[in-house]
């Protein structure tokens, strides 16, 4: 072994390719349209679209004001094309939000025009409105 | 120093103690405390902001906060209490184990109850860990740190990167850190094989161009004050650098990703007994350590891969106190004791560390041994008259992790029995890596006949499980 790992070879028509879709991350051998070797139905769809428009999901953090730390994790709301994912970071860097922010809120509505929003994946409050005496110990009894 | 009365003290509000509060509160436990040392729930899911948790327990690809906010919700509804920002100092068996906690509204204050759920996590290795010769420059860091600085506090830990380990954390940093503008220049694993699941190393480092070289380490880091670079080199089958192959690399900052260590400190002083393999409590099928009443779960007892069987083990963990705390009120315990309302229970030596396999007061344990290709399996031992007295759909759940990489592998538990061996469990693998886990569960009934021993073994045909 070179101790460089070889790509999973293309040979002639026949690609090999690992799903990412779940933690199984089968090998599926792809003679379009033919598709072989994964453990479910989805590494078809999954394999046809990665040889032809290959799409991902996005997640970054965008800029808050009002919360401490500043930054809130997001996440596209479907998937965007995979060359796009470095754009869609830096467009996402001029982004900033207001705390608080809610699970689930759309932060952007439309990411570089691809129909596709970008939400908040989890709770954020606002600095202020945190509760004074975290974690207080209940009563006995 | 105030000391308040509990049924179950769970250390630790990640994965593994917010799904073990919540089923023992489901199984009736009344009183249940989570101590967390940070100010919120969810432990380091919430620094985990990539998608792709949550495939097994909810057929989605969540990201590391959703995850942790679809259990961290259910905690208030399901009257479990949260002590944050307190950090657990002491565990103290005894016939009422006693917790010494220090919290930022508290103070030090005892937590007292007869059942505590050990669910600590666990630590990154370190430089200091791995020996790396060279300078001791500013730039080192582990993922996990990387991550925080990134993900949390949005921050840049420098400019060009070498990520030293394939983890998983390294990978999924190796592509978080180019999205942010940081060239990582490559991955470097001394292992002939990556540590990580075959899909970062797709996703993470194939999607963005980033090179890994396998049988490849760091040999020096450059400093002196800040990095300057790093030599690296070839290793040979015993991971010794080969003279001849050094590189010199430019970057300013060193990613560590070389492994996690179960997080035990408080377990050890509470005298549970520590497996050499896993690093962490032996544990039996209800995830009770050799300490009655001590329970474990997570990746304080192994390293878990994927936080769905994190969450699995908290579950189990959480049903097995709520099964123990009833035994106990029942007057049945594992010591045999006393027990019933409120009279005290004698759990056995403070401290007692029960081997695998021996008898433990009244109970028998069937120890669950290592076969063929496998490093270990967790639970170590099982009480296998008990366990078969548990419903169907309560099965006992093995994790596996192999020493070799193989495919279509055959992974069998064999139980010994008086009328000789049985299957209790049979799957087959297409392929079998070492960072993967193997799942198995064994149906009670399967241990009907009076099993005695139970092995894991794993078959594979042969080949390479790696070649994706």
């Amino acid at each position: 072994m070179d101790g460089e790992r070889t790509m999973g070879g293309a040979r002639g028509e026949e690609r090999r390719l690992t799903c990412v879709l779940c933690p199984a991350g089968c090998d599926l051998m792809v003679t379009a349209p033919e598709v072989t070797g994964g453990r479910c139905p989805k590494g078809r769809d999954y394999a046809l679209k990665e040889l032809t428009a290959p799409t991902r999901t996005l997640t970054t953090t965008v800029r808050v004001e009002g919360a401490k730390p500043d930054r809130l994790p997001v996440r596209t709301l479907g998937e965007i094309p995979k060359e796009a994912v470095r754009r869609g970071v830096r467009a996402l860097d001029a982004v900033v939000v207001v705390a608080p922010v809610r699970l689930g809120q759309v932060i952007v509505d439309d990411l570089l025009g691809f129909g596709v929003p970008v939400v908040a994946t989890r709770d954020l409050p606002a600095t202020r409105d945190l509760p004074a005496t975290p974690g207080r110990i209940a009563r006995d009894g | 120093m105030k000391t308040h009365e509990r049924d179950l003290i769970v250390i630790g509000g990640g994965p593994a103690g917010l799904a073990a509060a919540l089923a023992a509160r489901e199984a009736g436990v009344p009183r249940v405390t989570v101590v967390e040392r940070d100010h919120e729930l969810g432990g380091i899911l919430q620094q985990c902001i990539h998608d792709g948790f949550g495939n097994f327990l909810f057929r989605e690809r969540l990201t590391g906060p959703e995850y942790a906010a679809r259990f961290a919700g259910r905690i208030p509804e399901a009257g479990v209490e949260t002590v944050l920002d307190a950090m657990a100092l002491e565990v103290r068996p005894g016939p009422e184990h006693e917790v010494l906690v220090s919290g930022a509204e508290s103070g030090l204050v005892t937590f007292r109850a007869p059942a505590v759920i050990l669910a600590m996590g666990c630590r990154e290795r370190t430089r200091a860990q791995l020996l790396i010769p060279g300078h001791r420059p500013a730039g080192v860091f582990t993922a996990g740190t990387v991550q925080r600085y990134v993900n949390i506090e949005g921050l840049r830990p420098g400019r060009r990167a070498v990520i030293l380990g394939s983890g998983d954390i390294g990978l999924i940093m190796a592509r978080r850190l180019t999205l942010e503008g940081v060239e990582v220049e490559g991955v470097y694993e001394i292992m002939p094989h990556p540590g990580g699941l075959t899909r970062n190393i797709v996703q993470c480092l194939d999607d963005y161009g980033i090179p890994l070289h396998l049988s490849t380490t760091i040999t020096f880091i450059h400093g002196p004050k800040r990095v300057q670079g790093v030599t690296v080199a070839r290793v040979d089958a015993d991971r010794r650098p080969i003279p001849g192959t050094e590189r010199h690399v430019d970057c300013d900052t060193v990613v560590i990703s070389a492994g996690l260590i179960p997080e035990n400190e408080l377990s050890r002083g509470a005298g549970v007994a520590l497996d050499p393999v896993t690093r962490g409590p032996v544990v039996d099928d209800r995830l009770e350590t050799t300490v009655p009443g001590l329970f474990a779960c997570g990746n304080v007892v192994h390293v878990h891969d994927l936080v769905d069987y994190v969450s699995m083990g908290g579950t189990i963990a959480g049903r097995g106190a709520a099964e123990y705390l009833a035994e106990r009120a029942a007057g049945r315990t594992a010591a045999g004791g006393a027990g019933a309302a409120g009279e005290p229970v004698v759990a056995g030596e403070p401290g007692a560390v029960a081997e695998p396999g021996v008898v433990d007061a009244k109970r028998e344990w069937c120890p669950v041994e290592p076969g063929e290709n496998v490093a270990y399996v967790v639970p170590q031992r099982i009480d296998a008259r008990r366990a078969a007295g548990r419903p169907q759909d309560r099965p006992v759940q093995f994790f596996l992790r192999v020493r070799e990489p193989g495919r279509s592998a055959d992974v069998t538990m064999t139980g010994r029995s008086p009328g000789g061996d049985v299957v209790l469990a049979h799957r087959r693998e297409r392929a079998v890596r070492p960072p993967e886990m193997v799942a198995v569960k064994v149906r009670p009934d399967s241990l009907a006949p009076g099993v005695t021993a139970i092995r894991a073994d794993v078959r594979a045909k042969g080949g390479d499980g790696d070649g994706r």
